[in-house]
């Protein structure tokens, strides 16, 4: 029985350019897909040029382009990596984006878009007083997507 | 002899494998620690868990079979007095003091935890996989003990719940999915208690 892709559920897994990241998109794969009822879709969310050089001297204009081409790049690459990832589990029936904004409204804005069944995403593992700072988007996701969240940890240490 | 290794190597390939056309491919779980609490929410999660997560199929040689572990933390009776609003005309004692009242307070946290694991068991029931479900009971607090639980039972993936107690709530974790989330040494799955959640038929 050959689901359409249409009636297949969403799964939104956030990807950067960490190895969290790969290691969780590895872990969904593994043990998730194939599957006749789940369709992946990756979203990767691009920082904005301004947010990224985050100064707002005179020469901000001339490297902003730069810095935006740059950004540009640095995504393709990530989506080709995980694409490649997906290739090499045998899922081929996946969809990816690159959004550009804060990853923790674009993942819930893509659970919202694609009626996603699950959103998986890393962590970084930051202890309370980075996340404080830093702010972690897992725990946002976690608190606000209007569906069920996953969230892979990589273990630091093999026992 | 070589050809010993050669065939020992395909066998252990095969489990890998696993082509039943009747389960979904991707099994690959060999064990599953879902966290109950008698709460509607954590008996969805359950639901949820029978419904999308397949096991890996037992390979024929090992000890512990794939198994989904029901798991339910009591609360220990200490902190059950300590709730109790002030019924105690003694002037607070502790609860060594008063042991027929603790043991009272037992008695009925046991009864809630066989309650709990009993609805538990129905459900698994209704997706006929109680063979492959274990349960297990302890005593304590409920987010440091399902982080032992998960090192313990080596557990790769843990599946919970999370209470939301309104519109203003919602938006927030219950304080053991938020801790578990962030302490367990495995994937955690939260399943939030609304519509997003599909039955299948």
């Amino acid at each position: 029985m050959a689901a359409s892709s249409s009636e297949k559920q969403a799964v939104v897994i956030g990807i950067d350019d960490s190895e969290q990241s790969r290691y969780a998109l590895t872990w969904a794969l593994d043990h998730f897909f194939p599957s006749p009822i789940f369709k992946v879709v990756l979203v990767h969310s691009r920082p904005t040029a301004s947010s990224a050089v985050g100064l707002a001297g005179p020469g901000a204009a001339e490297v902003l382009p730069i810095v935006d081409s740059d950004l540009r790049k640095i995504a393709a690459r990530v989506v080709e990596t995980a694409k490649q990832i997906c290739v090499s589990k045998l899922v081929d029936d996946v969809v990816a984006e690159v959004v550009e904004g804060d990853p923790r409204n674009v993942l819930c804005d893509a659970v919202e878009k694609h009626h996603a069944a699950m959103l998986v995403v890393g962590s970084h593992g930051y202890g309370a007083i980075k996340r404080a700072v830093l702010g972690s988007v897992s725990d946002y996701c976690a608190h606000h997507a209007h569906c069920t969240v996953m969230i892979v940890k990589k273990p630091k240490s093999k026992h | 002899m070589s050809n010993e290794s050669g065939s020992e190597k395909r066998r252990t390939r095969q489990t890998h494998l696993s082509p039943s056309p009747t389960m979904s491919s991707g099994g690959n779980l060999s064990c599953v620690l879902v966290s109950v609490d008698g709460s509607e929410e954590s008996m969805n999660a359950l639901r949820w868990a029978f419904t999308n997560l397949k096991l890996r199929s037992p390979a024929p040689d090992s000890t512990h079979p794939p198994s989904f572990v029901i798991f339910h933390v009591q609360s220990p009776p200490s902190i059950a007095t300590g709730l109790n609003p002030g019924a105690i005309p003694f002037g607070g004692p502790s609860d060594i003091e008063v042991p027929a009242f603790t043991a009272a307070i037992e008695a009925h946290q046991k009864r809630i935890t066989n309650a709990v694991i009993n609805h538990a068991l129905e459900i698994c029931s209704e997706f006929n996989v109680t063979s492959k479900v274990r349960s297990h009971v302890v005593v304590g607090d409920p987010k440091e003990k399902i982080c032992e639980a998960v090192q313990d039972l080596h557990a790769d993936v843990l599946v919970m719940g999370c209470r939301s107690f309104g519109p203003i709530k919602r938006m927030f974790l219950g304080s053991v999915s938020n801790y578990c989330a962030h302490n367990a040494p495995c994937p955690v799955i939260i399943i939030k208690g609304n519509d997003c959640v599909v039955k299948k038929n």
